[in-house]
């Protein structure tokens, strides 16, 4: 399955939701729908949270399954959070 | 092994090995290089120091790799807690910096070779003797120049080790931490005057009665 972009290919700026279609009667609705924050993110982070949900949200099975260090992949998690929170707080 | 593999191991071995792991590995080469030290007649009575002096008890010497060791993690925990925004594992800081410090094992290797061991030795104890005792007098360069840039030459591994260790314990608090740029550079930096300090006015404390009289 392809996944959402977050960027604009052209300007590297936040791409957002402007229209949307129904798949049974093609009612189409148009507006501008922000992403939610778990697809604002790259495709690389959103394979790393994916794997994390799926791994219960263990670190440690993380770091294993990954090959790399607990400290390595709690910093990957924490600059997740940072990138997840910095658009939050903007439109606070 | 492919080669960004290796250059992580060298490099950024802690991105792939942390917390207990590195722990165990840590203490264990600190206490390689505590007997390899006790076998080349070296010591190493300070956070960065490796260098030649009088016969040491192997526990000694042991005592002196676990001091540095534990006085600088425990500086750095210190500021790691200050500094840092998340939390982090103590044992990720404790284990990273007992493995950052195996470049001191490999430097301790080379300055037990026999042949290295000898050179630096009497080059060392040549030039100390040359040295004139007036101290308004400089020491006659020319004579001796090229002496003391064999010394420097030889001397040159053990260097690049310690800069070695230094960038490891520098990236094992960074990554421990998750601290980064000129904030991560400069509490290492401050952390590790204040290590060096402490452990040289505790040895300069309790040695020679403590730790010299320690059996062998």
């Amino acid at each position: 399955m392809k996944r959402t972009p977050s960027q604009c290919p052209s300007c590297n700026h936040e791409l957002a939701v402007t229209a949307l279609g129904c798949l049974s009667c093609n009612t189409v609705v148009s507006g501008h729908y922000r992403l939610p924050p778990l697809l604002r993110l790259g495709p690389d982070d959103q394979e790393f949270v994916e794997a994390f949900v799926l791994a219960s949200g263990s670190l440690k099975a993380m770091a294993s399954a990954l090959g790399v260090s607990y400290p390595t992949v709690r910093n990957r998690l924490n600059a997740i959070i940072e990138a997840m929170n910095a658009p939050q707080s903007k439109e606070d | 092994m492919s080669r960004k593999r290796i250059r992580t191991w060298l490099f950024r071995p802690f991105d792939l090995i942390a917390g207990w792991h590195a722990m165990v590995l840590g203490v264990g080469l600190i206490a390689a290089t505590a007997a390899v030290a006790s076998y080349a007649g070296l010591m190493t009575d300070g956070v960065l120091d490796l260098h030649f002096g009088p016969d040491l008890p192997l526990l000694t010497l042991l005592a002196q790799g676990l001091l540095n060791w534990l006085v600088l993690s425990t500086c750095l925990l210190i500021v790691g807690l200050w500094l840092s925004r998340g939390s982090f594992r103590w044992i990720d800081l404790f284990g990273t910096q007992a493995l950052a410090r195996w470049p001191m094992l490999a430097a301790a290797a080379y300055l037990s070779i026999p042949w290295v061991n000898a050179e630096i030795r009497q080059l060392t104890e040549d030039l100390l003797s040359k040295m004139p005792t007036d101290p308004s007098k400089v020491m006659a360069s020319s004579a001796y120049l090229l002496d003391a840039m064999w010394l420097t030459l030889i001397s040159l591994p053990t260097l690049i080790l310690v800069i070695w260790m230094i960038w490891l314990m520098y990236h094992a608090f960074a990554l421990s931490t998750d601290l980064k740029g000129l904030r991560a550079a400069f509490s290492f930096a401050g952390a590790l005057i204040v290590a060096i300090i402490i452990v040289e006015a505790t040895i300069f404390l309790i040695s020679p009665d403590l730790l010299l009289a320690a059996p062998a």
